[in-house]
């Protein structure tokens, strides 16, 4: 049975295998390529930072990949971030304890992605319509709380919940490791996540199979909220600040890291861990520019042409493919 | 080919009573246009009682002065989104133009008039980039253009090297700030009406304009009707950059000055101005006309709610509100019809 697979299946799975490898190998070469040129580069030290600085993308990377799977789209996590950031410092400033500020980020979180997902669901309008919505409601309403202040002079103990060290392995970064295979495990191997991929592979299917489509949507999104939630605590106890434009144009980095991680834009395709890779390379990058001393007013440019060079490549793949498939 | 006619009669139906060919008086009540009139007009009531300073002419007038950078990108953008595409990219674009500006009079020393010219044809050029790589390789205009958001900033940060450029001549800075004659009209509202004219008249009485509409409702079926998808979709993008320069070349001669931060977040003012103005997300649906009143609609509100001495936020908040009701109303509206 097993070899028995038809000509155009051998070839899909090749490519879908090639899809990642040359990711990884483009990851790789990349790391090679500055190992060689700086030193600096392939320090504990150094990795320590890339690692400690694509946590925050990765957490919410591992949320909107789910969302994109379903072929929906969150434009609202940037500001989400902020909210959680602002309300999880407040609530450190005022006193409160390191853990049930997590709890409060992850709660303000889910129901934010709750709201979202209702507010899709019942008045049936697209999802980059209502999360532009929310995006700038969100954003006024961080500001409201702030009062275009700064919070600063958090406590340390907070900033150890962002900078601790465990097994030479900063928190923030075994978190979002345990996020990325627990989610990796319900993507794979729970009905959950079965239904989530039939949804966006085709819409009309998993409907007619008895999948009820907006209830897991209205899931997704809220729990693509409540690791935004999550990721806004980190982010507030990393830097030990919070501005009111904090995470602005961060819902960006996040889509073009599961995009360039090779998740379809149109729902079905890709998953979690091709995501953080895409982030990885995303984190590589703008820290090899800085090692090798490019002007930083470039990494948003090569940034930029990164994430054509991933599309297209991805897209002249797939024509290959159904080519091949058409033969 | 079944599915095809139908379609086509589908587009035309949709066609015709846009047109208002089929107008009753009841469709043009629970029409787009007229309900966002009702809408403007209570705001200016609502404002008016707000504020005493708000109902004068030359604050009405005034107030447009801020919003024809944005009114511009608009009117192109209803074309890219009738195609059921979207340009993510016309904030960092306009940014990249300005800074183009400031780069080729301060640095270069260009006359101020050539580095304008410079300017617009970057913003054609980078409009032709996407278009190309949207049409000819067919990938998400979503995608595409959030990738072009992060270079052409990044470009416009490169080629100025963060600086600002200030300072600029007075003839140039009429452009932005002077008024026609003696009256209280800006002379950028002027070239704001023309352009609006023109898209006008290019959407509703051109072939291309029938074109763009076919091919947002149904793309197979305008490609089995012989239309060049290509080409049209590759134009609207163009005409998108087009105004990005032109817009540029407004704002950096109203602002007297030149950032590469310059028109931040700009893409979302204009996507949200032209979807509250009706035009449908998914492509096929939308008007010139509803664009401008979707425009004056949030002009209005933000002017207003500062003038009664509302902060920024609950402006920010109140168009999210608005947005989102807009488009709820009119998905309703559609599912009672």
């Amino acid at each position: 049975m097993a070899t028995a697979l038809s000509l155009p299946k051998r070839i899909l799975v090749r490519v879908v295998l090639f899809r990642q490898l040359g990711l990884l190998l483009a990851t790789l070469g990349l790391s090679v390529v500055m190992a060689l040129l700086v030193p600096v580069f392939f320090t504990w030290g150094n990795i320590r930072d890339i690692l400690l600085n694509i946590c925050i993308i990765g957490l919410v990377s591992v949320g909107m990949t789910m969302v994109i799977l379903v072929a929906e789209i969150d434009l609202s996590v940037g500001s989400l971030l902020a909210v959680g950031a602002t309300i999880a410092a407040l609530y450190i400033a005022a006193g409160g304890s390191t853990l049930v500020s997590i709890v409060i980020g992850v709660a303000v979180g889910a129901l934010m992605g709750f709201i979202n997902g209702m507010f899709i669901y019942v008045t049936r309008t697209p999802s980059i319509i209502i999360t532009l919505g929310t995006m700038s409601i969100l954003r006024g309403l961080n500001i409201q709380i702030m009062h275009g202040d700064w919070i600063v002079g958090l406590p340390k103990r907070f900033w150890l919940l962002g900078n601790l060290r465990v097994l030479g392995v900063p928190l923030p970064v075994w978190i979002t490791i345990v996020v990325a295979v627990v989610f990796i495990f319900i993507l794979r191997n729970t009905n959950f996540g079965r239904d989530i991929y039939a949804i966006g592979g085709n819409l009309n299917a998993a409907k007619l199979s008895g999948i009820k489509v907006n209830k897991v949507k209205v899931i997704v999104f809220t729990l693509s909220g409540a690791l935004v939630g999550l990721a806004s605590v980190l982010f507030a106890a990393r830097f030990g600040w919070v501005v009111s434009n904090s995470g602005q144009g961060f819902e960006f980095s996040v889509i073009g890291a599961v995009v360039v991680g090779g998740t379809s834009i149109f729902g079905g395709v890709g998953g979690i861990g091709s995501s953080l890779l895409g982030a990885l390379l995303m984190g590589i990058l703008p820290n090899s520019l800085v090692l090798l001393k490019v002007p930083p007013t470039w990494e948003k440019t090569i940034l930029g042409l990164l994430i054509l060079y991933a599309v297209i490549s991805d897209r002249l793949i797939k024509n290959r493919t159904e080519r091949g498939l058409a033969e | 080919m079944s599915e095809i006619g139908e379609a086509l009669i589908r587009t035309r139906e949709r066609l015709n009573s846009q047109a208002g060919q089929e107008s009753g008086l009841p469709r043009l009540l629970r029409s787009n246009e007229f309900i966002l009139l009702v809408v403007l007009v209570l705001e200016l009531g609502v404002m008016a009682l707000l504020s005493n300073k708000f109902l004068t002419t030359y604050n009405l007038l005034n107030m447009t002065r801020n919003f024809i950078e944005r009114g511009l990108i608009a009117l192109s953008m209803t074309l890219v989104i009738i195609t059921a595409g979207v340009d993510l990219s016309v904030g960092s674009l306009t940014g990249l133009c300005a800074m183009a500006i400031g780069v080729c009079w301060g640095q270069l020393g260009m006359s101020i008039w050539v580095a304008c010219l410079v300017a617009i044809a970057i913003g054609i050029c980078a409009g032709l980039l996407n278009g190309t790589i949207i049409a000819r390789l067919n990938i998400p205009p979503i995608i595409v253009t959030l990738a072009t958001l992060s270079m052409f900033r990044g470009l416009a940060y490169s080629i100025s090297s963060a600086k600002t450029f200030s300072g600029f001549p007075d003839a140039f800075l009429l452009i932005g700030q002077s008024n026609i004659g003696r009256t209280p009209i800006p002379f950028q509202l002027v070239v704001f009406v023309l352009f609006c004219g023109v898209f006008l008249v290019a959407l509703r009485y051109t072939s291309f304009g029938r074109k763009i509409y076919i091919l947002g409702s149904n793309e197979r079926c305008a490609l089995f009707s012989g239309i060049n998808l290509r080409t049209i979709k590759t134009l609207v993008y163009v005409f998108s950059g087009l105004m990005c320069g032109l817009s540029a070349v407004i704002m950096v001669s109203r602002v007297s000055a030149t950032r590469a931060d310059l028109a931040t977040g700009l893409e979302l003012d204009v996507i949200t101005a032209v979807l509250i103005g009706g035009t449908n997300i998914n492509g096929g649906e939308g008007m010139i006309l509803g664009t401008i009143l979707g425009l004056f609609v949030i002009v209005i509100l933000t002017n207003g709610l500062s003038l009664a001495g509302f902060s920024a936020i609950a402006q920010t908040i109140a168009i999210g509100v608005i947005l989102i009701l807009s488009v709820y109303v009119r998905t309703r509206l559609k599912a009672t019809r």
